[in-house]
């Protein structure tokens, strides 16, 4: 496990980055600017980097990155190999082994009209370490299920509050079959390389054994490729955003695929006037809501909307 | 009969040095033709798959002939492996037993090997051309020798049996 992040660094700075892999159950994210101090959150301090990889509280001595080791270290993360990431660079972020997202930030090159290109000069990387949570899901999976169907599921929650973490682990215990239901097909269109942490096509966490992931393309589009190619029981997406993705969505529900999504917001009213939902609508395509928050800095279950449970 | 056995083997080795001699700038043509086309090989995966450095290595393994192939599938594993070496570097490394067996000189092996120094490239088309650059430097070493070939085998040849002669007539 060390051994992940450590990877993401050419030879020469492992030793300065020892220390802080020895933590990285404990570390979320690691940000380096250049000429500015390597700043770490630790379970949700910051922190910085003496010149010898120790931590200090205090920014004073912290060890400032230099353009050079910025330069170096996404070489190394690209393989040598920046433009075979264009793509990825163009979204802002790259996907390494072990599922971490490095954000890159710098001076944008635009096409003549306008559009990104891609990036050159880069001054910033944002490293986020990934952490799979299994059994994040355990709670609301027996209410998943009546009779051993699987229900189609709406997850609502603000950010932070782990609606991602909470679908990750729900794909792959509806993948590997539970005590509640047999193991099913999931086909999962990962458009920001969130859920799977695909490095190179291949998923880096552990998404079941019946999934198929697509990785790194548009929702809506992916669905429908998915449904044609894959024919997975169950279709899974994070962030539902846009009606087009609404539209993909009730196509694959109206194909019988059993549906699992999350979505940015409060509670369900907040959905409702997003989209422009009408009750009808979703419970057309959904059979349970879940919206998630935070309880005294905890990530709880706020409220469980369970159209069929009467019958279970 | 001793004599006429010893200046037959002189005239002879003078041949056969001759003939070696020509053996290696032929053989030199033909390495440095095999260095063009695992540039070439690596160029088109760069140019059609898109792919990284260590990835178009071990791709392109499967087209290459003994000691290539293994030496690229074990640039792939070793960058693979992750063990913090450059690219540039673990190339260099396991590329250098197959070069070094190659009658080549050290001139062609830094031409083919120029590439490594330029890596990192934001746009594909810059590493292609920096791919390019060192198959172009080869290809004019290439084309030079080959057009040197004709002309200067046979002189070599006919100069390893003319210094035979020399040193028979010297040593009679």
């Amino acid at each position: 496990m060390e051994q992940s992040i450590l990877q993401l660094f050419p030879s020469e700075y492992r030793m300065f980055w020892r220390q802080a892999a020895r933590e990285q159950e404990h570390l979320q994210e690691i940000r380096m600017r250049v000429g500015r101090p390597v700043l770490l959150c630790r379970d949700g301090n910051e922190i910085f980097l003496t010149e010898d990889g120790k931590f200090t509280g205090s920014c004073q001595g912290a060890h400032c990155a230099s353009e050079r080791e910025l330069g170096e270290i996404l070489d190394h993360i690209c393989h040598y190999s920046p433009y075979a990431f264009e793509e990825e660079l163009r979204r802002g972020f790259i996907t390494v082994t072990g599922g971490h997202r490095v954000g890159v930030a710098g001076q944008a090159v635009l096409e003549t009209d306008g559009t990104l290109r891609t990036l050159k000069n880069i001054s910033c990387l944002n490293i986020r370490i990934a952490h799979q949570r299994k059994g994040a899901a355990d709670r609301v999976l027996p209410r998943l299920y009546c009779n051993g169907m699987l229900k189609s599921t709406l997850i609502i929650s603000p950010p932070g509050c782990g609606k991602t973490t909470m679908l990750r682990d729900l794909i792959r215990q509806i993948s590997d079959g539970n005590a509640y239901g047999r193991g099913m097909n999931v086909g999962v269109v990962d458009e920001r390389s969130e859920l799977a942490g695909s490095f190179m096509g291949r998923p880096q966490n552990d998404m079941g054994m019946r999934t198929d992931v697509l990785d790194g393309c548009p929702k809506d589009t992916g669905m429908l490729m998915l449904l044609r190619s894959m024919s997975p029981q169950v279709i899974a997406i994070d962030e539902l955003g846009s009606q087009e993705e609404l539209r993909a969505l009730r196509c694959a529900a109206a194909c019988g695929c059993r549906i699992l999504a999350t979505v940015h917001g409060e509670d369900m009213g907040d959905v409702e006037r997003r989209f422009g939902w009408s009750d009808s609508l979703w419970e057309g395509m959904f059979d349970l809501l879940l919206v998630l928050g935070k309880e005294k800095g905890k990530c709880v279950i706020k409220q469980v909307y369970d159209r069929g449970e009467a019958e279970c | 009969m001793l004599k006429l056995l010893g200046c037959g083997m002189i005239l002879c080795g003078c041949v056969g040095l001759g003939l070696w001699y020509r053996d290696q700038m032929d053989g030199r043509i033909k390495a440095l033709r095999s260095l063009k086309n695992i540039l070439e090989l690596l160029s088109s995966e760069v140019r059609y798959g898109r792919a990284a450095l260590p990835e178009c290595c071990t791709h392109a393994a499967r087209y290459l002939s003994t000691p290539f192939d293994e030496a690229f599938v074990k640039i792939g594993r070793r960058m693979e492996e992750n063990t913090g070496a450059a690219f540039g570097e673990v190339f260099r490394e396991e590329m250098a037993e197959g070069l070094a067996s190659l009658p080549l000189k050290e001139k062609d092996r830094e031409d083919f090997l120029q590439f490594t120094n330029r890596t990192g490239y934001m746009d594909s088309q810059m590493q292609l051309r920096a791919l390019e650059q060192s198959m172009e430097l080869l290809k004019g070493t290439e084309e030079k020798l080959s057009q040197e070939y004709s002309q200067k085998c046979r002189m070599i040849v006919g100069l390893g049996a003319m210094s035979g002669l020399l040193l028979i007539i010297i040593l009679c």
